[in-house]
C-alpha cells in the first residue's frame, strides 16, 4: 500500500504543477495590476516602479513562475500585497472558522441524506419515496443565494432564533453564530445528496444477496443497515471524500452573509484586491488537497470493500 | 434525548441574546462598514473602512471643526493653528503640551510618551520611505525643501536613514518645528488633517517592524482592543487624554454584504450604518424623508453630499473618441445622448447631483446654474453633432468599446449607456473588468471610455482640476490624458495661490475650458444617507476626515 500511496502521490506532482502554471499564467493576463490596486489613485511612475520591484513583479515571467514554485517548496508565499501580513498567516486563521462551518455541515448532511436515502429506497416508488424525492428536488432547484437571504431574513431577522451576522473565535462562543448558515449547508447539500444515495442504495437493494437476507428472516433494520449500507459506502465515500478540500476552503457566499472569517472569504477579498500571494497560496492549497483527497479516496475503497485491491 | 434538549435550549438562548453583558451600562458607538480594514497604518490610509479606523487611534496635526460648514481647520495636536510667512513657503508650528502615546512596551516603562516634533517629522518622513509602501508620497512630492532629495538618496541608500536631516523640516524644540516649502503651497494645512500625516512613535514602529500596521498605538482617544479581521474591530476609550471623550468605546463592525448590515441595524445592533441604496426604498418614502414607522421608532437620518466626481472618461489619444477635432464632437454627441438623470434614477434612488465641470458641489469654482451646452438627453444635438463628425446615424463610426468595473450595478449600467446610444445608431461593446483590471487598462490607455469615480481628497478643487493637468497623464491621475497648454499654465498658476477671488476666477476658466473640450460626460455627485438609531446624538459626519466619529454620543447599552 505505501508503494501505491507513494505513487499516486508522485503522480499527482504534474497535476499541481499544472494547475500553478495556469493560474500564473491567468493572473498575469486577467488578474489586473496589484501595485496600482495598493497605491491608489494618486500612484506615480516612479512609486509604481518601486512597488514592482518590491513585489518581483519587475521580473521576467518566468523568473516570477520560479520564484512562486520555490514559495511552493518552501511554503513560505510571503506577505499579502494588501494588509502586508504573512500569507501563511492569513490562512492559517481562516482555516478553523471555515472547518467550524463546514465539518458539522458535511456530517449533518451526509447522516440526514443517506438515511433519507435509505427510507426511500426501502419503499423505492411508493408515496414516501415520491414525496422525499419531490422534496428533493425541490431543494435542489432553489439558488443557494436564496436560502441564505430568506434564511438570514426569516430566521434570524423576523423569528430571532439565531444570529444575524458576526463570529466570536471561543469554541463555545462560536455555535450560535454557525448555527444558522450551518443549517442552511445542510438544507442544500441534502437536496442532491439524497437523491444520489437513495440511487446508490436503490441498486444495492437490488441485489441477490438483499434477497438471500430477507429470505434468511433479517429484519428490514439489518438487512439495510449492515448489508445496504455496507455495499453502498463506495459512492457514499467518494461523495464525502469529494467534499473534504471544500471543507477547508469554505463557502465564499455563506461567509461573507453571516461575517464568518474563514477562507472563503479571504479568497473573495483577495480576488477583489488582486492579492496575488494569497491566490496562489490558495490555489496551492486546493490542488494538494484535492490531490491527496484523491489518494485517500483509493485508500478507503480497498478499507470499506475488501473486492478492491491496491495496486 | 435529554441531553439534546439541553443543548438546543442553550443554542437558542445564546443565539437569541443580542447584548454583550459587558457592554451594559457603557456608550458603546456600533458602526457598521462595508470592507475589511486592510491596514491601520497610517501611510497605507486610502481606504474608507481603514481610515475610519486610523482616525480613532492616530491624529494628525489639524482636523476640521466638526460642526462648522463649509468646513474649517482647527488645531489637533497643535497649540495653534500655524505660523505663515509673509512668502508663504514657511509653516512654523507649535505642539500642545498635553498630547500622549498610548501605552506600549517600546516605551519605557511601558507608558506612553509625549508627542514631540521629532515625531512628526518621523512620521512625514515615513511617506518617503519604499518599503513602508505608503499610498501619499504626492502630498509632499515636489513640496518641500530637500525632501524629494532625501527620498531618493535614502532609498537608493542600503538603509534607510530616519536621522538624515531634510533642510524643509526643521526641528526647533520638543514642541516647535518648521516646514519650508519649495513654492507656495496653500493646500498644506489640508494634507495636514489627513490621516497619511498622523502622527506615529518611532519606537513602536521600530519594535513591532512588519506587525505594525496591525498594531493601533497612537495619540487618539481609543485604543485597539480586539481586532477579529474580516469580522470586527473593538476600541476602547483612552484613561486619560487631551479632550473630552463622551463615548467608552467604539465597536467597528465588517459587512461584505448588504442585507446583514441592514437587519442588525433594524435590531440595532448597530447604532449607525451608511444605507445601501437598495435598502434606501424601505427607509424613505418618495420625498426622501424617513417613513413613518422609523420616525416613531425614534431613528433619524443623515444627509451627506460627498465631494464626489463620478464620471465616464474619454481617452483622449483613442484615435475615434480622443483629440480635439472629430472625436470633441464624437464626444459631445455620445454625452448630448446620455442620460445621467435616468442613471440616477435606476441605479442610485435619485440620490445624485448632476454638475457641469470636474469641480463638485460645495468647493468654489462650482456653479450649481451652469449646464454643458451639450448635456443630454438631447438626441436631436447628439445626431447633429455626430453627423457633423462624419458618421451620420452612426454610420461609419465603430462600436464604442465602454470599459466597466464588474461589481455592484456597473454592468447594468453600462446597458442603459448602451440603449441610451443606440438611438443615435451608435454601437457599444461593453468590457468589464474587475477593478485592478479597469485600472491597468486606464493606466496603459487602453481603455477607449470607461467610468470612475473620484473622491475629493480635500476641500479644494485644485485636487480634481489636478486631474486634467497635461504632466499628470496615465499613468499617473490624469485617466484622460487631456493634454491642453492653456489648461497647464492657468493650473501651474492657480495651484500655488491661497483661497481669494482670483483663485477662484483661474478654476472656473479651467472648468470651462474642460467643459468645452469634453474629455469626460456625465458629471455626478453622490448622496450618502447614514441611519442611526434612537440611542445617538450630536451625529454630523463628514467623509474628508475621518477623526470626528469620537464626538458622537449614544446612550449607555440596556440589558
Amino acid at each position: 500500500m505505501t508503494r501505491f500511496v507513494a505513487r499516486r502521490l508522485l503522480e499527482g506532482v504534474p497535476i499541481i504543477l499544472g494547475v500553478t502554471l495556469i493560474t500564473f499564467f491567468l493572473f498575469y493576463v486577467f488578474g489586473g495590476d496589484p501595485v496600482l490596486e495598493f497605491l491608489g489613485k494618486h500612484a506615480t511612475p516612479d512609486e509604481i516602479a518601486a512597488l514592482e520591484r518590491e513585489y518581483g513583479l519587475d521580473r521576467p515571467l518566468y523568473i516570477q513562475y520560479l520564484a512562486y514554485l520555490r514559495e511552493i517548496l518552501t511554503l513560505d508565499f510571503g506577505r499579502s500585497f494588501t494588509t502586508r501580513e504573512p500569507v501563511s498567516q492569513v490562512l492559517l486563521r481562516g482555516v478553523g472558522p471555515s472547518l467550524s462551518l463546514t465539518v458539522p455541515a458535511l456530517f449533518a448532511t451526509t447522516i440526514l441524506s443517506v438515511s433519507i436515502g435509505l427510507v426511500a429506497a426501502r419503499f423505492r416508488g411508493r408515496a414516501i419515496d415520491r414525496g422525499l424525492m419531490v422534496l428533493a428536488v425541490v431543494g435542489m432547484s432553489v439558488s443557494f443565494l436564496v436560502y441564505i437571504v430568506v434564511g438570514q431574513y426569516l430566521l434570524a431577522f423576523e423569528w430571532p432564533l439565531f444570529q444575524i451576522h458576526g463570529y466570536r473565535p471561543g469554541l463555545v462562543e462560536r455555535w450560535p453564530y454557525l448555527a444558522l448558515p450551518i443549517l442552511i449547508l445542510v438544507v442544500v447539500g441534502m437536496g442532491y445528496d439524497s437523491r444520489f444515495y437513495r440511487s446508490a442504495i436503490a441498486e444495492e437493494v437490488d441485489k441477490e444477496h438483499i434477497t438471500t437476507a430477507y429470505a434468511k428472516g433479517l429484519g428490514a433494520g439489518r438487512v439495510l443497515f449492515v448489508h445496504v449500507l455496507k455495499n453502498a459506502m463506495v459512492p457514499i465515500v467518494t461523495r464525502v471524500m469529494i467534499s473534504v478540500p471544500f471543507l477547508v476552503t469554505g463557502s465564499l457566499l455563506l461567509e461573507s452573509f453571516f461575517g464568518i472569517p474563514g477562507l472563503g472569504g479571504t479568497l473573495l477579498e483577495a480576488l477583489d484586491r488582486a492579492d496575488f500571494p494569497i491566490i496562489k497560496a490558495y490555489t496551492v492549497l486546493v490542488s494538494v488537497l484535492f490531490v491527496l483527497t484523491n489518494v485517500l479516496t483509493d485508500v478507503f475503497y480497498a478499507w470499506v470493500d475488501p473486492r478492491i485491491r491496491l495496486s | 434525548m435529554r441531553r439534546a434538549l439541553w443543548l438546543s435550549a442553550l443554542l437558542a438562548a445564546t443565539a437569541c441574546k443580542r447584548v454583550d453583558s459587558a457592554e451594559v451600562g457603557k456608550k458603546i458607538l456600533h458602526f457598521g462598514v462595508r470592507s475589511e480594514v486592510a491596514s491601520l497604518d497610517p501611510v497605507h490610509a486610502s481606504d474608507e473602512a481603514s481610515s475610519i479606523a486610523q482616525g480613532l487611534v492616530y491624529e494628525p496635526l489639524l482636523q476640521y471643526d466638526y460642526e462648522a460648514r463649509p468646513l474649517v481647520l482647527r488645531p489637533l495636536l497643535l497649540a495653534a493653528m500655524p505660523e505663515v510667512s509673509e512668502d508663504l513657503r514657511t509653516y512654523t508650528f507649535t505642539l500642545r503640551d498635553d498630547a500622549k502615546f498610548s501605552d506600549h512596551e517600546a516605551f519605557a516603562d511601558g507608558v506612553g510618551r509625549t508627542v514631540t516634533s521629532t515625531d512628526v517629522v518621523y512620521a512625514f518622513k515615513r511617506m518617503a520611505d519604499a518599503k513602508n509602501a505608503p499610498k501619499g508620497w504626492w502630498i509632499f512630492a515636489d513640496r518641500i525643501v530637500g525632501f524629494d532629495d532625501y527620498k531618493e538618496a535614502q532609498n537608493a541608500a542600503p538603509k534607510f536613514d530616519y536621522d538624515a536631516p531634510v533642510e524643509g523640516l526643521e526641528i526647533h524644540d520638543a514642541r516647535r518645528f518648521s516646514i519650508h516649502l519649495t513654492h507656495p503651497y496653500p493646500q498644506l494645512l489640508y494634507i495636514l488633517a489627513m490621516a497619511y500625516t498622523a502622527v506615529v512613535p518611532r519606537e513602536v514602529v521600530e519594535h513591532a517592524g512588519e506587525a505594525f500596521p496591525r498594531l493601533a498605538i497612537g495619540s487618539g482617544p481609543f485604543q485597539l482592543n480586539r481586532w477579529a479581521p474580516g469580522v470586527e474591530l473593538d476600541f476602547t476609550r483612552r484613561p486619560s487624554r487631551h479632550e473630552q471623550v463622551a463615548l467608552d468605546g467604539v465597536r467597528l463592525h465588517i459587512f461584505p454584504q448588504e442585507q446583514p448590515m441592514w437587519l442588525k441595524w433594524r435590531v440595532r445592533d448597530l447604532d449607525v450604518i451608511i444605507v445601501p441604496f437598495d435598502y434606501q426604498p424601505a427607509l424613505f418614502d418618495r420625498d426622501k424623508g424617513l417613513r413613518e414607522a422609523f420616525v416613531e421608532d425614534g431613528v433619524s437620518m443623515f444627509q451627506y453630499d460627498k465631494l464626489d466626481f463620478v464620471f465616464r472618461g474619454f481617452n483622449m489619444e483613442d484615435p475615434v473618441v480622443g483629440g480635439f477635432e472629430k472625436g470633441k464632437l464624437v464626444r459631445k454627441a455620445l454625452a448630448a445622448a446620455y442620460d445621467v438623470e435616468e442613471i440616477g434614477r435606476a441605479f442610485y434612488d435619485g440620490a445624485i447631483t448632476a454638475y457641469a465641470g470636474p469641480i463638485p458641489p460645495g468647493l468654489a469654482g462650482h456653479d450649481d446654474a451652469l449646464r454643458e451646452p451639450y448635456r443630454g438627453p438631447n438626441l436631436a444635438l447628439a445626431k447633429k453633432l455626430l453627423a457633423e463628425a462624419g458618421y451620420p446615424g452612426g454610420r461609419g463610426l465603430p462600436p464604442i468599446e465602454l470599459n466597466f468595473y464588474r461589481g455592484g450595478s456597473s454592468p447594468e449600467q453600462a446597458e442603459m449607456i448602451r440603449r441610451q446610444w443606440s438611438k443615435i445608431g451608435v454601437d457599444v461593446d461593453v468590457k468589464l473588468f474587475s477593478f485592478p483590471e479597469l485600472s491597468r487598462r486606464i493606466r496603459d490607455k487602453k481603455a477607449q471610455v470607461f467610468s470612475l469615480a473620484w473622491g475629493s481628497d480635500y476641500p479644494d478643487a485644485e485636487n480634481n482640476l489636478a486631474m486634467f493637468y497635461g504632466p499628470n497623464a496615465a499613468p499617473g491621475s490624469n485617466h484622460f490624458n487631456y493634454r491642453r497648454d492653456a489648461y497647464d499654465r492657468l493650473y501651474e498658476r492657480a495651484r500655488v495661490m491661497p483661497p481669494s477671488d482670483e483663485r477662484t476666477r483661474l478654476y472656473t476658466e479651467m472648468r470651462d475650458l474642460v467643459i468645452e473640450d469634453a474629455p469626460f460626460m456625465g458629471a455626478f455627485a453622490r448622496q450618502r444617507y447614514y441611519a442611526q438609531n434612537r440611542r445617538v446624538s450630536r451625529f454630523v459626519p463628514n467623509e474628508t476626515w475621518w477623526t470626528w466619529l469620537k464626538y458622537v454620543d449614544v446612550e449607555p447599552r440596556a440589558r
